[in-house]
């Protein structure tokens, strides 16, 4: 009797081994595959993040801490890719905190076409090595436009700045300079 | 003294006025511009229309080249119900040469553009209307002598694909204005390239 007692919980021993083997084997297929994956997509994902306009509503939101640039462009568009290296320097040059300073966030938001997100918009980007953040949206919708800002009449380049407080916003549809763009901060960056 | 702070007001209404551009049902002046065929065109050349779909537009823009055919499309749709096409390119050649009147009848030869495609040399009537961007439509409705504008806005809701368009604002709009109704959707935006403004 107690010879079978021990074989049958060595047998529950070894088959809970066995388990226990087979989720190893399985989880280190997982891994060993996850990291190939997931680095490939972060590649893509951090160049030039696709978003919808929910999201894009999301980032709209003021934040205590930080002024949002939000800049409207296309690769199509020239005077909007003249603009942007005042934009990406303001970028380079006020987007980390300073003694508690607020900070300033730019994000560039490509209209461009669908069809050309991999072909002309994340070469683009890679081309200039723009720093600021890049987010695809494609063409928006007439509503859309609307929910951006109700003065804009959808001609680019369109800049939305919106200041750390509820009601601190503007909205500028032309090419704007880094001298402009540093008078509009200003005042928003220390009220 | 009041007479001059009356003038200086008036002035300062009317360019803002003009600035602002038109509204839905606001009456829309007359132009005469040079067509690609080097004749003048205005709206009474149209003795016959109903209405017009006056599309601000010109050659080298992508979101005014997405729309070409769709362009094409509507005149040769709507023009024998009333509804012809006048094309109008407001861009500065100095800041786009594509855009010059050469590259409009070049254009317009190869595409055979069935409307007339004319060139706004002064941006005059660009601004007059209250047109920023290519394309752009204004769609008059003829009342009498005069046109109204009962349309103002996009051709459609995509831009990027014709197969994709699930709302055709301009078509719609003409449906309405033949039943003799008012359009239910009289603006609408869509992206597209700023006009270049002369400096």
């Amino acid at each position: 009797m107690q010879s079978i007692s021990v074989f049958l919980s060595r047998a529950r021993f070894l088959s809970g081994f066995c388990f226990l083997f087979v989720v190893w084997c399985f989880a280190s297929i997982t891994v060993a595959q996850t990291p190939k994956s997931t680095k490939s997509k972060n590649v893509s994902k951090t160049l030039v993040e696709i978003i919808t306009f929910d999201r894009l509503q999301a980032l709209m939101q003021p934040n205590p801490d930080t002024v949002r640039i939000i800049n409207f462009w296309a690769t199509t568009c020239r005077p909007c890719i003249e603009e942007m290296p005042s934009f990406d320097r303001f970028h380079r040059e006020y987007s980390l905190s300073k003694d508690g300073q607020k900070t300033v966030q730019v994000l560039f938001v490509s209209l461009d076409f669908k069809r050309d997100m991999e072909t002309k918009v994340v070469p683009f980007v890679k081309k200039r090595g723009i720093q600021a953040p890049v987010v695809f949206l494609g063409p928006p919708k007439s509503a859309e436009i609307d929910g951006v800002d109700a003065s804009w009449s959808g001609s680019m380049p369109a800049t939305l700045i919106i200041g750390t407080k509820a009601g601190q916003r503007s909205f500028y549809e032309k090419k704007m300079e880094y001298d402009e763009l540093k008078d509009f901060v200003k005042t928003y960056l220390f009220p | 003294m009041k007479n001059i702070l009356f003038a200086v007001l008036l002035c300062v209404a009317s360019s803002l006025y003009a600035a602002d551009g038109y509204k839905v049902g606001d009456v829309a002046r007359d132009f005469s511009l040079k067509n690609v065929d080097g004749k003048m065109v205005s709206l009474a050349s149209y003795p016959d229309a109903k209405g017009m779909i006056v599309v601000f537009t010109c050659n080298h823009c992508p979101y005014a080249k997405a729309y070409e055919s769709r362009v094409i499309g509507l005149h040769k749709a709507f023009a024998s119900k009333g509804y012809p096409v006048v094309a109008i390119n407001p861009n500065d050649p100095v800041a786009y040469p594509e855009d010059s009147f050469e590259n409009m009848a070049k254009r317009s030869k190869e595409k055979s553009y069935p409307f007339a495609y004319l060139f706004d040399e002064t941006q005059e009537i660009a601004k007059s209307y209250g047109a920023t961007r290519t394309p752009h439509v204004f769609l008059l409705k003829k009342n009498a002598d005069k046109y109204e504008v009962a349309y103002i806005g996009a051709i459609d809701d995509n831009s990027e694909s014709a197969d994709a368009v699930k709302e055709k604002y301009v078509e719609q709009a003409i449906a309405a204005l033949v039943t003799g109704k008012v359009p239910t959707v009289s603006t609408t935006k869509a992206v597209g390239c700023g006009i270049k403004w002369k400096k």
